[in-house]
């Protein structure tokens, strides 16, 4: 079987399981998630988190190969493109799943507050996605290309999304553990990374193995792009980290105590993933071959998700009206669940939020959402024959009309590494 | 008008009937809790700790929602379900929430409660009953819905003063019921208010987390320190 279609069988299936598990959810009230009143955000808002950031990453990756005029990151534009689209689709669907009301969800448009970082950041979602759908449609139709004004705007527009969403975070003082001036540099930093790996992923994996070699040398510039931002996430990382360790405040104790204590092992491994990524993306030995850079792909992936889950595992169990109290030490006021359970406490200070199967089974909604677009984009260029298809999985067609296409030349961004050859 | 409240900490002795009068009137599902009282630092509630100078000590702390003046719960809903009445209360419009929980993460004192459930399913459940029966709307032009006996799955709500007693200008269940007369509602803009009086001649008097900037309207009041030794001024 083609991978494409293998790609839409999945996807296919991941719908129809998100779907019914949705309908159970719908049924049944987010009672059957892993949520309660102390942990109110779970799986849905970090898929949320992990889709945006990767439609910026992506985004970005799209714009640089376009600016840079080289005809060889073509292909990769084209499944930038792609990936941008996909996640913008697959983040409004998770926000969607997470909604306790969607039925009044009409109220955002009929008496939308303005103040809300929420609506600003469905507004620049919004926008977002069309510039995504005008980048695809150039993309897929060369007839029909981007204006580098519009590439510009899509580049400026990958950074908006990803501050805006961060500031959805970043502006509550209620969560010390976002509300720092460092967190949305940190989120696009991450966001970008993302983006960048799942390219070079669906590239990789929609290609013949034979035709990678051709692409080796945009994957040489998303591989530094990576390590660029993984390197600045990391040290962010551990500048957020330092007042936490050394700050003798209740908030800073309560926070080190969740962060490095309880969730120790999920911190470690998030920059242990994070950091073997980067290394790998760094080192030539790597970075142009074909399994390693897939591998470090996955890495990214996995650190990325560990590093949006454990944001909000770590910021919720820190609970904001805590007391150092003579004699009993750090004591956090108990919050209610909001859902009794015969024979456990109604009241917690620390919730160890796990997805439910419910809650698993609705996130695959978005994945599907996200593969099906990706391969029924890549689908439909194979089907014209037109190049970026040919490049992904191409039956040998001559690629005629690459070679006499419009590229621009606006400013030189990229320097491109030697190709090499498949090991 | 701005109502507030003030708790006297020297008067509270812990026995929880304020926590389930609010529960019981304001008809909350099983789970579902708008005021809570436990024992700072106890390892259960009613557990004496012993301080630095081998000292019991046994002072409670009752929590529901501040009624903040600067409510980041409010600046962040996007639908403005959540709004503050004439009066200075925090309201939740059950009819246009639409249940993102984005107050939820922003209320730094955790009193903002979700229905995850049914709520009338939840209590048939569990065999419970109770509750002021009629529905209470807000607003002169849009009537907005701020208290329905049975909250539909998927909103947030959250303490209201007592919305369907007080626009009667009846005291909050809480005030009513507490066994110690330790609660005191009013006015905060009229001196002679019972809670704007209490507050007066009082050696410390506090709102919890004022460094987050919400300016809570509920007050609480000790003549001792020790009840209030370790909330921040
Ligand atoms: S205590 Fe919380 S819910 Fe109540 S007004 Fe303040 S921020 Fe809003
Ligand atoms: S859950 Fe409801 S009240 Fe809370 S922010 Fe969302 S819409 Fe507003």
């Amino acid at each position: 079987m083609k991978k494409n279609s293998k790609l839409i069988w999945v996807g296919l299936l991941f719908g129809m399981v998100g779907l019914i598990a949705w309908l159970y959810q719908s049924l049944f009230g987010l009672a059957s998630t892993g949520m309660r009143n102390s942990f109110p955000w779970g799986l849905y808002i970090a898929c949320f988190e992990f889709y945006v950031g990767a439609a910026a990453g992506a985004m970005l990756v799209c714009s640089l190969a376009c600016l840079s005029g080289k005809k060889s990151f073509e292909p990769v534009a084209k499944i930038a493109s792609f990936i941008s689209l996909a996640c913008t689709v697959a983040a409004g669907i998770a926000i969607f799943m997470d909604l306790g009301s969607a039925q009044t969800m009409m109220r955002l448009l009929l008496s939308p507050n303005l103040g809300s970082p929420l609506l600003w950041d469905i507004l620049v979602l919004a926008v977002f996605l069309v510039v995504a759908v005008i980048m695809v449609l150039s993309m897929i139709r060369p007839q029909r290309e981007a204006k580098p004004a519009l590439i510009m705007f899509a580049l400026v527009m990958s950074a908006v999304l990803g501050l805006v969403t961060a500031l959805l975070f970043a502006t509550q003082k209620a969560q010390p553990l976002w509300n720092t001036l460092l967190f949305p540099l940190d989120a696009l930093l991450v966001g970008y990374a993302l983006g960048a790996a799942l390219v070079i992923l669906f590239a990789i994996g929609l290609s013949k193995k034979d035709r990678v070699a051709e692409q080796t040398s945009s994957f040489g510039f998303l591989a530094k792009i990576i390590a660029f931002c993984l390197i600045g996430h990391l040290g962010l990382t551990a500048i957020d980290a330092l007042p936490l360790l050394l700050g003798s405040s209740v908030e800073n104790q309560i926070q080190a105590e969740i962060l490095f204590g309880r969730y120790g092992g999920l911190f470690v491994l998030e920059v242990l993933l994070l950091a073997a990524a980067a290394a790998m993306f760094l080192s030539k030995r790597f970075n142009q071959y074909y399994k390693p850079l897939l591998l470090s792909g996955v890495l990214v992936v996995l650190g990325v998700f560990v590093n949006k889950i454990l944001m909000l595992m770590a910021a919720f169990n820190a609970i904001p009206l805590s007391l150092e109290v003579d004699g009993a030490g750090l004591w956090s006021m108990p919050v209610s669940t909001g859902v009794f359970a015969s024979g456990t406490d109604s009241f917690v200070t620390f919730w160890g939020y796990l997805p439910t199967l419910t809650e698993l089974g609705v996130s695959l909604l978005p994945l599907s959402a996200a593969l099906l677009i990706i391969a029924g984009l890549n689908n439909y260029l194979l089907k014209k024959g037109s190049e970026a298809g040919s490049e992904m999985e191409s039956e040998g067609k001559p690629r005629q009309d690459l070679d006499n296409k419009v590229v621009y030349r606006i400013p030189r961004l990229i320097r491109i590494p030697p190709n090499r050859d498949n090991p | 008008m701005r109502y507030g409240m003030v708790i006297d900490l020297d008067r509270c002795i812990g026995c929880q009937t304020c926590m389930v009068s609010c529960h019981i009137h304001n008809s909350q599902a099983p789970g579902v809790w708008w005021n809570r009282v436990f024992t700072q630092g106890g390892l259960t509630h009613q557990n004496a700790v012993i301080n630095s100078k081998d000292e019991y000590r046994m002072d409670y702390l009752p929590v529901s929602c501040q009624m903040c003046d600067k409510p980041s719960c409010q600046s962040v809903c996007p639908t403005g379900a959540t709004y503050t009445d004439e009066n200075g209360v925090v309201l939740v419009d059950y009819k246009r929430c639409i249940g993102c929980r984005f107050c939820m993460t922003a209320c730094p004192y955790n009193v903002r409660q979700f229905n995850w459930q049914d709520a009338k399913k939840a209590k048939k459940e569990y065999g419970y009953e109770y509750g002021y029966p009629f529905d209470v709307k807000d607003g002169k032009k849009e009537k907005r819905l701020v208290y329905t006996q049975h909250r539909r799955s998927g909103v947030v709500e959250k303490c209201t003063f007592c919305i369907q007693y007080t626009k009667d200008n009846a005291r909050p269940a809480c005030v009513q019921a507490c066994t110690a007369n330790a609660r005191f509602f009013g006015d905060l803009d009229k001196s002679n208010s019972e809670a704007s009086a209490h507050m007066k001649g009082k050696k410390i008097v506090r709102q919890l987390l004022a460094d987050k900037g919400t300016k809570p309207k509920v007050f609480y009041v000790s003549s001792k320190e020790t009840a209030l030794k370790e909330v921040k001024e």
